[in-house]
């Protein structure tokens, strides 16, 4: 649903170039350019204190960049911060609405602080809390809270719409839910940026992905294209390895197999072993390796790489360990 | 200015507290609270004597026989008034509300009339305000005493003659005083504290980010918050003269200047608090900023206590202390009735509530840092 045809014509829905934002002695966001498609999920993918937030809320204008242009829907951000106001929608990192007020009133109340606003009972429909319409805010669960968040960043009928870590914090199954209805917002033919620092979540939901760290974009594309690029092929892993095993792995097949260089292995707890191999010839000889040996495991798993292999050798960094809050 | 948004952060704000039990709660028993406490503490202790004033300009034994004919009635408290006091200017200056004066000349006549039965004698002067509820007594035992006297004296006509003046006094009870004191105090410590919770809760829960990516400007949500700590003021000002009503009797001029000095208030302390909370973010912190200014400002400014009856330094601080001026003027609108007094107190709560408003407006945006 288009309302202007201005919103149509141009190459990128949001285009960001040279962006910087200084804090005292550091730099934030140290130069950042992005180009995001109409229709995308964008990932922002990062550690925690890596600057998506600051960069987001300076592509949303309630942040002042220190240095950088920012265009959105074709348009200069700072001259035109009305009109792009009323075509985005937002859900800030940890969001919360008012306690003592209901689904339905919240969304009323939203939706009335624009000009045009999207019917509030095709919403409710659409994000299916029409059960919980009644319930007071504060009396939700995580997820529905995030939920009844996302429906917010909705009323206006955005065209583009920013989630600042929607599911952080919540546990496994809320987080299923959340993505749901990312993906939801994807087949209305929304464009959503996201920023989180859980790599399956880039992975699950984005078309375009980039990685952020200490304010610098250090990867970007789709999630095959980093996989490929980066991600050095498959993880073998075992459970309930023999102590043989192990130490088979850590002597032949590093140094021998793949050289100690590129070699990448994760020991876990109760015989749990890892294995980067960069190809299928690598994993044959491996495993003819071992059957010769007759070194004992319980459970075997091959699967390709992921974003998480990804970080680690982009940055020598775990992403999950730069992701717990200090 | 867009009125639907404004309205609607006005709504949201009333739903927000009015579900909220609690809050609701204590804000509005502590103005009873308060009532009750220094309303029945310093209630005026039922009179078993009435006192009036004389002064005695004449001077002569007869008329000291005439104050000691006072002196000796149970009922009476008899306060003397120095002979060479201009009494007009006494009374205004100590609000005094029943005073008999002798004149020069009196015991002369007096003397000269009980010899001889003829002219008449000087009359002695009742200066009183029958405004004050204890006149009507106080007149009624003065003139007994004159009519026994009389009696005595001739039997047939009235020798001592009594020339009654009306004066207007500033008679109040300490409820009196009390109410306006209450409503400044609690209007004061409603706008301060209703927004320092506002602003520091909406930022923590992200509201005001969020806020800040819709269309709605920070003047119309300022505006908006106005509005609200406003409306919960005529809300508390009414619950307190009802409760002045009802349990202390008492019925207070409402008029536009009482009205006027609680918008202005209200403009000034939720202006203040914005700053506040401009600077100091936390809530615990804003919340202990905010009783660092409204604590001292209730006892320095007058709300319970006239501020004249203070040492001199306070009353020189309480003169630069916004709430000193809403209590005067408070009083000359609700005790006195006088708009221009009560004016001339408006204009520096006005001038200060600009000045916070458009410092507020201009210093705190929506944008982060
Ligand atoms: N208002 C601020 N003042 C000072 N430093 C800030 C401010 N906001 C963010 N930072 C710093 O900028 C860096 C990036 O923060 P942020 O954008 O919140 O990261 P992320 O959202 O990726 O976790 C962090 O080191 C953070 O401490
Ligand atoms: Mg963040």
């Amino acid at each position: 649903m288009k309302r202007d045809k201005e919103e149509a014509d141009f190459e990128h829905i949001i285009k960001v170039r040279g962006l910087v934002k200084t804090y005292g002695k550091v730099n934030a966001v140290d130069g950042i350019s992005l180009g995001i498609q109409r229709g995308e999920v964008f990932a922002f993918l990062g550690p925690n204190g890596a600057g998506k937030t600051t960069t987001v809320e300076m592509i949303e204008g309630i942040r002042t960049p220190s240095a950088g242009s920012i265009t959105v829907l074709g348009k200069d951000l700072s001259a035109n911060q009305n009109w792009i106001k009323a075509r985005i929608g937002v859900l800030p990192q940890e969001f919360s609405s008012f306690d003592n007020i209901t689904v339905r009133e919240t969304l009323k109340f939203y939706a009335s602080l624009y000009a045009r606003s999207r019917d509030i009972d095709d919403l409710i429909n659409l994000m299916h809390i029409k059960e919980h319409t009644r319930k007071l805010y504060k009396n939700l669960s995580g997820g529905l809270k995030q939920r009844i968040g996302i429906a917010v960043a909705l009323v206006n009928d955005p065209v583009i719409i920013f989630l600042d870590e929607p599911t952080t914090g919540l546990d496994p199954a809320a987080r299923q839910e959340v993505w749901k209805v990312i993906k939801g917002l994807k087949s209305e033919g929304k464009t959503v940026f996201l920023t989180t620092h859980y790599m399956e979540e880039a992975q699950e939901l984005a078309d375009h992905v980039a990685i952020i760290n200490h304010g610098k974009i250090i990867a970007e594309g789709s999630v095959d294209e980093l996989i490929d690029r980066y991600g050095k092929g498959m993880v073998l892993s075992f459970t309930g390895a023999e102590r043989s095993l192990i130490d088979f792995l850590k002597e032949a097949g590093c140094g021998v197999l793949i050289g100690e260089k590129g070699c990448n292995i994760t020991e876990g707890k109760e015989g749990q072993v890892s294995l980067v191999i960069e190809n299928k010839d690598q994993l044959m000889g491996i495993l003819e390796l071992i059957r010769g040996a007759g070194l004992g495991y319980k459970g075997i798993n091959v699967r390709r790489s992921n974003m998480e292999e990804v970080f680690l050798s982009l940055t020598g960094e775990s992403l999950k360990e730069g992701g717990v809050a200090p | 200015m867009n009125p639907r948004r404004v309205y609607s952060v006005f709504y949201v704000s009333l739903r927000e507290l009015f579900r909220d039990k609690g809050g609701i709660f204590f804000t509005f028993l502590f103005p009873i609270l308060l009532m009750l406490l220094f309303g029945f503490i310093f209630q005026d202790s039922g009179e078993s004597s009435y006192d009036i004033y004389v002064q005695d300009q004449d001077g002569t034994d007869i008329s000291g026989n005439l104050t000691m004919t006072f002196k000796h009635v149970d009922a009476l408290k008899v306060h003397m008034i120095d002979a060479n006091r201009d009494i007009d200017s006494y009374i205004d200056k100590n609000d005094v509300d029943f005073v008999l004066v002798i004149p020069e000349g009196y015991g002369v006549s007096m003397e000269r009339m009980l010899s001889n039965m003829t002219g008449t004698t000087v009359p002695i002067i009742l200066k009183y305000d029958p405004s004050v509820s204890s006149s009507s007594v106080k007149r009624s035992i003065v003139h007994s005493i004159i009519q026994e006297t009389n009696k005595g004296l001739s039997g047939a006509v009235d020798i001592i003659t009594l020339d009654e003046q009306s004066v207007v006094t500033e008679h109040f009870t300490y409820i009196e005083f009390f109410i306006p004191g209450v409503i400044g105090l609690t209007v004061m410590t409603g706008a301060v504290f209703g927004t320092i919770f506002t602003d520091t809760e909406l930022r923590k829960k992200g509201i005001f980010r969020k806020l800040s990516t819709t269309p709605i400007s920070r003047g119309e949500f300022i505006l908006s918050n106005m509005i609200f700590q406003l409306f919960l003021a005529l809300l508390a000002t009414v619950e307190i003269l009802l409760v002045g009503w009802i349990l202390f009797g008492v019925a207070l001029h409402l008029n536009p200047m009482f009205l006027a000095m609680i918008l202005f208030e209200v403009f000034a302390f939720t202006g203040l608090a914005m700053i506040v909370v401009k600077f100091v973010k936390e809530a615990q912190a804003a919340s202990a900023l905010g009783n660092a200014i409204t604590f001292p400002m209730m006892f320095l400014s007058g709300s319970f206590f006239d501020v004249d009856s203070m040492p001199h330094f306070l009353q020189v601080i309480a003169r630069v202390l916004p709430l000193y001026y809403v209590n005067e003027g408070m009083r000359d609108a609700m005790i006195f009735n006088d708009y221009w007094e009560s004016f001339v107190n408006l204009v520096p709560i006005a001038i200060f509530a600009v000045m916070v408003f458009i410092i507020g407006v201009t210093f705190t945006t929506w944008k982060q840092d």
